[in-house]
């Protein structure tokens, strides 16, 4: 499936890159022709009259037109994806309805060179295909908000589509199908194709007012064209009726240039060339609210010609109108366009059920989630007030154990004495010296302070980080640490680095609580280049291990984490160059594993 | 389930004891007078009298319950309620006015309508509770169905008195839809007794004795009109009227149930789709029905125009029913999602604040530990110096640098002391410390 894919996708990009290559100059080329076109047309109808070669060349200009013109949006509809592809290839289908209603006439008039006759089916491909076009026009390319209520919008669009349909053949058709009373299908088609036309400019003339940019320059073009057309098609059916109109008259240059205009729009149109970007820039602050109302409008739209059925019908019976058999017909056609769009409105109803209760789940969610961190931002204020009050006490000590030094200094630079009293006063100098570095540890995590890398033995940072956690504990977890021997040193921040061990062998410890047997074992490996230590735990093991290091991810009780712990070890570990996972081990519990990269060598070897 | 002492005495209240007696004064009735005056009267006066103990016995059930039960209740008195006009109607013609009750509308008609409300209820599923959220949009669904079955009565029967007077077209719709009514009903309640379970099963299973007896009750009035042998207050009246008597043991049995949670979400979002998909087909069932009537050949066309006409204003009226509940749907749809987003965001919000909170957040929690570990050392310093101070070379100076050292610790320890209490009482607020993050 995926190489039928690619291979397709390899056809489209070749393609693509095909019609880029040769677009330019050849565009120009057909641009001009198209201009020409209908100047010529003009030019022979002015002098000519009916003629086999008027009219050959009078239709076949015109399907040359509207075919290109198709090719041209189909090409468009290939090369782009998503909702704009969807917008090209109606175009380029209600474009292509357009181009076999002509293509019937060519067949006629010049293939069998005989008038055409009254054909049902190319008037209706007439009337038709704007439907297309319209929704094309509903999809609206050229707002690109995030999440558009497609969906939603598609049943709208869909009723509309039919009651479209259904207006056509309740006015026009019915007099064709039941009535056989071709005279008043014709005066009728006319006028439902006008009020069609109609309808459809008002339409494109609120899209160009609504949209910007280069979307707005094409809908422009679209519309100028649109309106030509209209004109054209109301000049055309009146030379009709009285009479005076044969193809490739001068009542036909509108039209052709009507045609001409579409088809240098589909030729030159460049909406696509830079989508993202002209859009963002042209298009800031058009988020959601424009394309909600358009749903709205669609919804009402919709609501009002489902509803607008039953009002015909009753006024059908009403009135007597259904005696005959045109009124039968129409009466049938209304019920049946009614059951179709009640039909649409359940799906729709269903799916506005289905979102209700999906957006209801995801409210609720939503909202217990707020009220859990909601909890947990209380007790984190909490430890952070304590934190600050640390921090103060922490100085307090700091500035003692400062004068403490001086003192030992002043009794050490005393040269007499004896060795007892030396050895004393050694001692205070390193019990102090140990204070401060605990408290310097201790702030450095209220801190951000950058990387001071050093070369640093892994195991006393880990000893020192297992006695700070132990302290004040009940000691219901076995400790060990097991080390290979000659263990390089590794380059990084002895701060830091704690940190990271002191979450980890924290982790652990809760992970066991409670398990008298309890063996937390820390091992120290060298590894070429790396040192690794992995942290193996007998506790119950990890809920997720992918994605424990995801910052907020917790599996503790509301107020014993928030779940920061181990992302903030992660970043610690990547900035140190290093690497960190976890698994659960087969045996049950935890191991995280914790790569660190190794001092550069020891000179004593570099020598060797 | 409940003894059998216990259970009589659950079903022995007001209500059935009023309904049994009017039952056997029913029975009395009709196997001791024959078809006079006295009886019409006496025949018109105990379905009157019955269909209304059966609401009053539903209202007292419905004032000791609340919820989704209050409602289920609440309806079942609206459709007995509804049933008492119907039977008044009737007593109206035939005693006060003295006359034969002009069959079709007034009577029939409602009392086709009376079971809709009961039908409505048993679409709650009051045994089976959770949080009825949606009941806004239900009860437009259940609007929708209410008249959307008026409308299957104006469609098929209603036109054989309106339009062209036909007993023989009328009675046969007539009873048809009666008896497709009461087995609607009876498959609900048929349904309800399978998912039950306990006391609501046993209330199920009376509702569905009753109901049939109902059904067999009505469907045994029509056949014997049908034949020309009934006549008001005669014995046919009996097995309807004993029906309603059940209907009172049914309430009685229902009358202390509450819903059982515990049903899982899933079900509970399901619960309105069903009542309004069910709307729905109703709603789309009126142009089918059209549809057949165009093609019917054999009612005469007054009639077809009737139905027509009929169909065509009542979908104009359940579509903009339904374009209504639509439109509300949507509005709480976009409420929904504003919700949602608000709390997103002020989700983001506290997670912020967290995250700049939590180095500090760090230290607090690392401060019982630390606080035990920095202990250590200052105790050494005071042993130490005290040692130190008990040497005699030393000068008067150095004394005092002793003493300095000694002082300052003491400094540093009374520190410590403090932070200590303030953790101590912290920690008394959370079960337990943990150093982690």
């Amino acid at each position: 499936m995926t190489r039928i894919g690619e291979r397709v996708q390899e056809a489209v990009e070749q393609l693509q890159s095909n019609s880029n290559r040769w677009s330019s100059s050849s565009k120009k080329a057909l641009v001009v022709l198209a201009f020409l076109l209908p100047v010529l047309l003009a030019g022979a109808s002015l002098r000519g009259r009916p003629s086999y070669a008027l009219t050959a060349f009078g239709d076949l200009s015109q399907l040359f037109l509207l075919v290109t013109a198709t090719l041209f949006f189909a090409r468009k509809g290939i090369s782009t994806r998503g909702t704009p592809r969807a917008f090209w290839l109606l175009m380029a289908l209600g474009f292509g309805m357009w181009s076999v209603n002509m293509y019937l006439w060519v067949y006629y008039e010049v293939w069998l060179s005989q008038p055409v006759p009254s054909v049902p089916i190319g008037e209706f491909l007439l009337f038709i295909k704007l439907v297309p076009m319209l929704a094309a026009l509903a999809l609206a390319p050229n707002d690109n908000s995030p999440d558009p209520p497609r969906l939603l919008g598609l049943f709208d669009l869909t009723s509309l589509l039919v009651y479209w349909t259904y207006v056509y053949l309740f006015w026009a058709m019915a007099y064709l199908i039941a009535g056989k009373d071709l005279a008043s299908y014709n005066s009728q088609s006319d006028i439902v194709d006008a009020v069609g036309n109609q309808v459809f400019l008002f339409i494109l003339a609120v899209v160009v007012y609504r949209s910007r940019g280069r979307w707005q320059g094409f809908y422009l073009h679209f519309l100028g064209a649109m309106a030509l057309y209209d004109f054209a098609s109301i000049l055309i059916n009146r030379a009709i009726s009285s009479g005076r109109y044969f193809t490739g008259s001068y009542y036909d240059v509108p039209l052709t240039a009507a045609m001409a205009w579409f088809c240098i729009a589909a030729i030159t149109c460049d909406v696509e060339a830079q989508p993202e970007e002209a859009q963002t820039s042209e298009q800031p602050v058009n988020e959601g609210r424009p394309n909600r109302r358009t749903v709205l409008w669609s919804a009402r739209l919709s609501m009002v010609a489902t509803l607008s059925t039953p009002a015909i019908g009753l006024w059908l019976v009403t009135s007597g109108e259904a005696q005959d058999a045109v009124g039968h017909f129409r009466i049938l056609l209304t019920l049946f366009t009614m059951l179709l769009l009640t039909i649409l409105l359940l799906l729709k109803q269903d799916l506005l059920n289905f979102k209700l209760a999906g957006y209801l789940g995801d409210a609720s969610l939503a909202y217990s989630n707020l009220k859990r961190f909601e909890d947990q931002l209380v007790q984190n204020e909490k430890m952070a007030s304590l934190g600050k009050l640390v921090a103060r006490v922490a100085h307090e000590i700091n500035s003692a154990m400062a004068a403490v030094g001086k003192n030992v200094e002043a009794l050490g630079s005393c040269p007499m004495g004896d060795g007892n009293r030396q050895r004393m006063t050694a001692k205070i100098g390193e019990a102090a010296r140990r204070t401060n570095g605990l408290v310097e540890n201790m702030l450095s995590f209220a801190q951000e302070m950058p990387l001071h890398r050093s070369s640093l033995n892994v195991r006393p940072l880990l000893e020192s980080a297992v006695n700070l956690t132990r302290a004040g504990r009940r000691h219901s977890v076995r400790v060990e640490i097991q080390e290979q021997d000659a263990v390089p040193m590794v380059e990084g921040d002895a701060n830091q680095l704690i940190q990271v061990f002191l979450h980890l062998i924290a982790n652990a410890i809760d992970a066991m609580e409670g398990n008298e047997a309890g063996l937390l074992t820390i091992a120290i490996r060298a590894e070429q280049e790396h040192i690794e230590i992995g942290f193996m735990d007998t506790g119950s093991g990890l809920k997720e291990p992918r994605r424990v290091f995801e910052p907020f991810y917790t599996t503790k009780a509301v107020g014993k984490g928030v779940g920061l712990g181990l992302s903030t070890c992660y970043g610690i570990v990547r900035q140190h160059g290093g690497e960190i996972d976890c698994q659960n081990r087969p045996e049950g519990g935890a191991v995280f594993r914790l790569v660190l990269p190794a001092a550069v060598a020891a000179p004593a070897e570099a020598v060797l | 389930m409940i003894g059998e002492a216990e259970l009589i005495r659950t079903i022995d209240t007001i209500w059935t004891r009023i309904a049994l007696g009017l039952v056997i004064a029913q029975i009395c009735a009709a196997v001791f007078l024959h078809a006079s005056t006295a009886l019409t009267w006496l025949g018109d006066t105990f379905p009157c009298l019955l269909a209304l103990v059966v609401m009053l016995s539903f209202r007292s059930n419905r004032r000791q319950s609340s919820g989704t039960v209050r409602l289920f209740w609440g309806l079942n008195e609206a459709g007995f309620g509804i049933l008492f006009l119907s039977q008044t109607v009737w007593f109206c013609y035939e005693v006060v006015l003295r006359r034969s009750a002009p069959n079709p509308i007034a009577g029939d008609g409602l009392f086709l309508l009376a079971l809709v409300p009961t039908l409505a209820s048993f679409t709650l599923r009051p045994h089976a509770d959770g949080a009825a959220g949606d009941l806004r949009f239900r009860r437009l669904d259940f609007l929708l169905l209410l008249f959307w079955w008026v409308c299957l009565y104006l469609y098929f029967a209603l036109p054989w008195q309106l339009v062209v007077k036909s007993y023989p077209n009328y009675n046969p719709a007539y009873y048809i839809l009666a008896l497709s009514e009461h087995g609607a009903a009876l498959a609900a309640v048929g349904a309800l007794y399978v998912k039950s379970k306990g006391s609501w099963k046993q209330f199920y299973r009376q509702f569905f004795f009753a109901l049939s007896a109902f059904a067999i009750g009505s469907l045994l009035q029509n056949i014997f009109i049908d034949r020309g042998l009934y006549y008001t207050g005669s014995f046919y009246d009996v097995p309807w009227g004993f029906s309603l008597a059940l209907l009172t043991v049914a309430a009685a049995l229902g009358g202390n149930l509450e819903s059982q949670t515990g049903e899982s979400e899933v079900t509970l979002r399901n619960r309105g789709l069903w009542s309004a998909r069910l709307a729905m087909i109703g709603v789309i069932s009126l142009p089918l029905l059209a549809i057949a009537t165009v093609f019917d050949h054999h009612t005469p066309q007054p009639i077809i125009i009737f139905r027509l006409r009929l169909i065509f204003g009542a979908v104009l009226f359940l579509g903009t029913l339904t374009f209504l509940k639509l439109s509300s749907m949507d509005r709480e749809l976009l409420r929904l999602l504003g919700l949602t987003e608000s709390s997103l965001e002020s989700l983001k919000l506290v997670q912020k604040q967290i995250l700049g909170s939590q180095r500090m957040a760090a230290l607090g929690r690392l401060a019982s530990g630390a606080t035990h570990e920095i202990s250590n050392p200052l105790t050494a310093i005071l042993g130490y110096a005290e040692l130190l101070r008990d040497n005699p070379t030393l000068t008067q100076e150095e004394h005092q640098s002793v003493k300095d050292i000694q002082a300052q610790v003491h400094l540093a320890q009374a520190a410590i002391n403090g932070m200590r209490r303030f953790v101590r009482v912290e920690a008394e607020s959370e079960a337990e410390k943990t150093p982690t993050l």
